[in-house]
C-alpha cells in the first residue's frame, strides 16, 4: 500500500463532486469563481481544468443547472446552481460522510494515541 | 473579458486543447472548449504579467488529462451499466433455443447477448467491477451463434442424402401452384 499522491487522488475522486455541490448550495457561482474557490482548498484540486468535465456531468445528471447572466463588463457568464436532486444527494452524502469519518477516525486516530 | 487579441500563451494552450479534444463526442467537446476558453479569458484579464499567465495555465493543467476526464464514462455521483448477469441469463436462453433448433429466436438473441456482454465487460472494467459474468455471457453468445450454424450445415447435408425429402412434398402437392400445372394434370392424354 502506498500513501501520498495515489491516496489523495482516490479520496479526491470520491468527494470532489460533493464539494462542488456544497459550494453551490450556499449560492450560485460562475465557473471561474467556483474553480478558484475550490482550488484555494489545499490538496482538493490538482488540475483546475478537470472541474469543467465534472460540472458537465453534474449538469447532465441533473444535480446542477446553468444560467447565462450578464457580467456588466465582458461577456455573459455561465452560472451554476444546485438542483433539488443535487441538494438531496448532498444531504445524503453529509450523513454518510459523518458516519464514515467517525468510523475511520475511531480506528486511525486511536492508533496514534496508544 | 473576451479579448480582441489573446495572449499567445493562452492561444497556444487553446490550440492544444482543441487538438486533444478532437476525440471527444461533439457535445462534450464544444462544452469543454467553451468552458475553458471562458475560464482562461477571465483569468488572463486578471493576470498582470506573463508569469501570472503561466501560473494560470499551469493551474488549469494538461489538456490531455482534462480531455481524459471528459470522456463519456459512468457518472461520478451514481452510475449504472449493463448487467453481466442479465447477459449471462440471455446467453443460456439463446443456447437452449439453439439446441432445440429454434434458430429464428436463438440467432438474434445470441447477437444481442454478444453485444450486451461486450458492453457489460467494458463497463465492468471502467468501474473496476467483475467482468467474469459478462465475459461468460459473451462466450455463451458466440457459442449460441455458432452452434445453430453448425447444426444447420450438418442437418442440411444429412437431409439431402435421405429419401425423406419425398415425404415432405404432399403438403405442397395438394394445392396446385400454377394454372399450367392444373391444366397439365387435367389435360386429356
Amino acid at each position: 500500500m502506498t500513501a501520498g499522491g495515489g491516496l489523495a487522488a482516490q479520496l479526491r475522486k470520491g468527494t470532489l463532486a460533493y464539494c462542488v455541490l456544497a459550494l453551490l448550495a450556499r449560492r450560485e457561482r460562475y465557473g471561474f469563481e467556483l474553480v478558484r474557490t475550490l482550488s484555494e482548498v489545499d490538496g482538493l484540486v490538482t488540475s483546475e481544468g478537470t472541474i469543467y468535465p465534472l460540472l458537465s456531468r453534474l449538469r447532465k445528471d441533473g444535480y446542477v443547472t446553468t444560467t447565462w447572466r450578464d457580467s456588466g463588463e465582458g461577456p455573459p457568464r455561465k452560472y451554476y446552481a444546485i438542483t433539488r436532486q443535487g441538494q438531496a444527494d448532498l444531504d445524503a452524502f453529509r450523513v454518510e460522510w459523518r458516519r464514515f469519518r467517525s468510523a475511520v477516525d475511531s480506528l486511525v486516530e486511536e492508533g496514534t494515541r496508544s | 473579458m473576451r479579448p480582441d487579441v489573446r495572449n499567445p500563451l493562452v492561444e497556444d494552450y487553446l490550440a492544444r486543447l482543441r487538438l486533444a479534444a478532437a476525440r471527444l463526442p461533439r457535445a462534450q467537446r464544444d462544452d469543454l472548449v467553451a468552458d475553458l476558453t471562458a475560464h482562461l479569458d477571465a483569468g488572463a484579464a486578471e493576470a498582470g504579467s506573463e508569469a501570472e499567465i503561466r501560473n494560470l495555465l499551469d493551474a488549469v493543467g494538461d489538456p490531455d488529462q482534462i480531455v481524459a476526464e471528459a470522456m463519456p464514462a459512468p457518472a461520478v455521483v451514481a452510475g449504472s451499466g449493463p448487467s453481466g448477469a442479465l447477459a449471462l441469463g440471455l446467453g443460456v436462453l439463446a443456447l437452449v433455443l439453439a439446441g432445440v433448433g429454434l434458430l429464428i429466436f436463438s440467432i438474434p438473441l445470441a447477437i444481442a447477448v454478444i453485444a450486451l456482454g461486450w458492453r457489460a465487460r467494458q463497463y465492468a472494467r471502467s468501474v473496476a467491477g467483475s467482468a467474469v459474468l459478462a465475459t461468460s455471457a459473451f462466450v455463451l453468445g458466440v457459442i449460441a451463434l455458432v452452434l445453430p450454424l453448425l447444426l444447420w450445415s450438418v442437418l442440411s447435408s444429412a437431409h439431402s442424402d435421405t429419401p425423406e425429402q419425398q415425404d415432405q412434398r404432399p403438403a405442397e402437392a395438394t394445392v396446385p401452384l400454377t394454372p399450367e400445372s392444373s391444366v397439365s394434370t387435367t389435360a386429356p392424354g
